[in-house]
């Protein structure tokens, strides 16, 4: 009974650590498993938040578009197509001169309706940048503002190219034409400057003009034309997850600068 | 001398290894039943376990590389299992034991504070740990030499020591392991590892507190406190080998 006694404490203490033993490997896996639990549905709540604002922001953009293509049309094809109506309503074939005049006239007028529509179309249309791809696009961009003589564009290309996604190269293009669509309509500018630039597997979108700029606090503050064509820029910038970022003064243009990680990019 | 100078060094070293093989092969043969059984078999057991996991961290060692630390520790474990069994068994030497003990508890602590910090994931607190581990070695030489000049009892100064550099850096990575998403943590072979340390450290500490009071009031019964340290042993180096079973690959 002596020689079994330290035998039998030895095994029923084994046999209590052991338990104890497998008492907290079950305990700090089991509270562990919940903790996961509790950080996945987190992780699942966040990603649906995203994907919800996302949603938001492509509607707002899609409604904004519409509405582009609504003032464009009312603007320019509209009001051509109005004075072509007008000159044929008054037509008089009696008048051989002046009737000539009026169909030569309502002529042009329709030519440059076509011509609106037609560069209306091209600059809605992706195929450019499927063609092409984005520095394509902006060559020809760029070749369309310096055959209006209104303006000095710049255009350069650092580092080596590596082509995004075409869904990314189609928002940036788009960003792009938003903010050259502002340049043209409001700040007065005579050079703009364009660079992209391609370092440490980030795509840098530059852009920048030497108009009368603006006061930024209106972006927090207002809600007009200016806001409403940023608002645009934000938002088609955050559906590819770029970083958008403005910078203006009164008198001193505007630089705008996007910047998208090349490996997302892929990902996407 | 004279030995070496006639038969060369080579025959020299040759016939000196043939004698304390013999030797250790005489004293092995004839050792008292009473040294194998003196801790009921557990010292056995758990030098079988170290064996065991020696050939776990030999055929899975190479798939896993945060693991390379446990594998020289098992290799550590197992040169100290024959030191101890040649010491104690074939040609008794307390002091040699002794000597060869306080370096591998110098080892152990140092594999299994490295090995905990290289797993945690803040690096702030990694570098912090790492530095203070500096403090351990300035420690042991303090106490090296108090013990060598003032004969001063060490056994509560090893019992913080403990404490500091082991448990309290598995408890850090317990504490991280909830702050962060680690999906299948049963596949992770640190936690495991990091279990074992902690559970064994913890359940020696009270043998440890006890030794004393057992050895000067219950001495026939030291030895069962010595066999569960090797149980407790053997139940870390099983946790290892779940370790080196484990399908994740990368460590940290």
């Amino acid at each position: 009974m002596q020689n079994k006694s330290p035998i039998l404490i030895i095994i029923s203490s084994i046999v209590f650590l052991i338990l104890c033993l497998v008492g907290l490997i079950i305990t700090i896996l089991y509270l562990h498993q919940k903790k996961q639990i509790r950080f996945q549905q987190e992780i699942e709540k966040i990603r649906a938040n995203h994907e919800k604002e996302l949603f938001k922001a492509q509607l707002e953009i899609q409604e904004e578009t519409l509405q582009y293509i609504s003032r464009e049309i009312h603007d320019n094809v509209g009001q051509f197509l109005s004075l072509v109506k007008l000159n044929l309503n008054t037509l008089d074939f009696e008048d051989r001169i002046l009737a000539n005049d009026l169909v030569t006239h309502s002529s042009n007028l329709l030519t440059r309706a076509l011509e609106d529509l037609r560069d209306l179309s091209k600059s809605l249309s992706s195929e450019i940048i499927k063609n092409g791809g984005l520095q394509k696009a902006i060559e020809l961009q760029v070749s369309h503002l310096q055959k209006t003589g209104k303006f000095r564009v710049i255009y350069d290309v650092k580092g080596n190219y590596n082509y995004l996604s075409e869904q990314n190269e189609v928002i940036l293009f788009r960003i792009l034409q938003e903010a050259i669509n502002n340049i043209i309509r409001h700040s007065s500018a005579q050079e703009i400057i364009i660079l992209l630039s391609c370092i440490e597997n980030n795509i840098k979108m530059y852009i920048q003009d030497n108009g009368k700029g603006f006061d930024t606090s209106v972006l927090v503050n207002g809600k007009n034309h200016v806001t409403s064509g940023i608002n645009n820029m934000v938002k088609r910038a955050k559906l590819i997850n770029a970083d958008f970022a403005i910078e203006s003064n009164p008198g001193q243009g505007t630089k705008i600068t996007v910047t998208t990680p090349l490996l997302e990019s892929w990902e996407q | 001398m004279i030995f070496l100078l006639k038969k060369g060094f080579f025959n020299a070293s040759g016939d000196y290894l043939f004698h304390l093989l013999s030797q250790s092969f005489k004293s092995a043969i004839t050792v008292d039943a009473y040294y194998l059984s003196k801790y009921f078999f557990c010292d056995w057991i758990m030098i079988a376990s170290t064996f065991a996991a020696f050939v776990f961290s030999i055929k899975f060692g190479h798939q896993l590389n945060g693991l390379k630390l446990i594998t020289i520790y098992v290799v550590g474990s197992l040169v100290m299992d024959l030191i101890s069994i040649y010491c104690e068994i074939i040609s008794p030497n307390y002091r040699i034991e002794s000597f060869f003990m306080s370096l591998f508890f110098v080892f152990e602590i140092t594999i299994f504070f490295y090995y905990i910090s290289n797993n945690i994931k803040t690096a702030g607190i990694r570098q912090k740990l790492k530095i203070f581990f500096l403090t351990f070695f300035v420690v042991i030489l303090a106490l090296s030499l108090g013990h060598i000049l003032f004969a001063k009892s060490l056994k509560a100064w090893l019992m913080a020591m403990q404490f500091l550099y082991v448990i309290v850096p598995c408890l850090i990575y317990f504490i991280e392991l909830f702050r962060f998403y680690q999906p299948n943590l049963k596949e992770h072979p640190s936690f495991w590892v990091v279990t074992g340390i902690l559970f064994y450290y913890s359940s020696s500490l009270p043998l440890f507190i006890l030794g004393d009071y057992v050895f000067a009031n219950f001495h026939e019964y030291l030895n069962i406190l010595n066999a569960l340290n090797y149980v407790l042993y053997a139940i870390l180096f099983s946790l290892f080998i779940r370790a080196y079973l484990c399908k994740t690959k990368v460590q940290y």
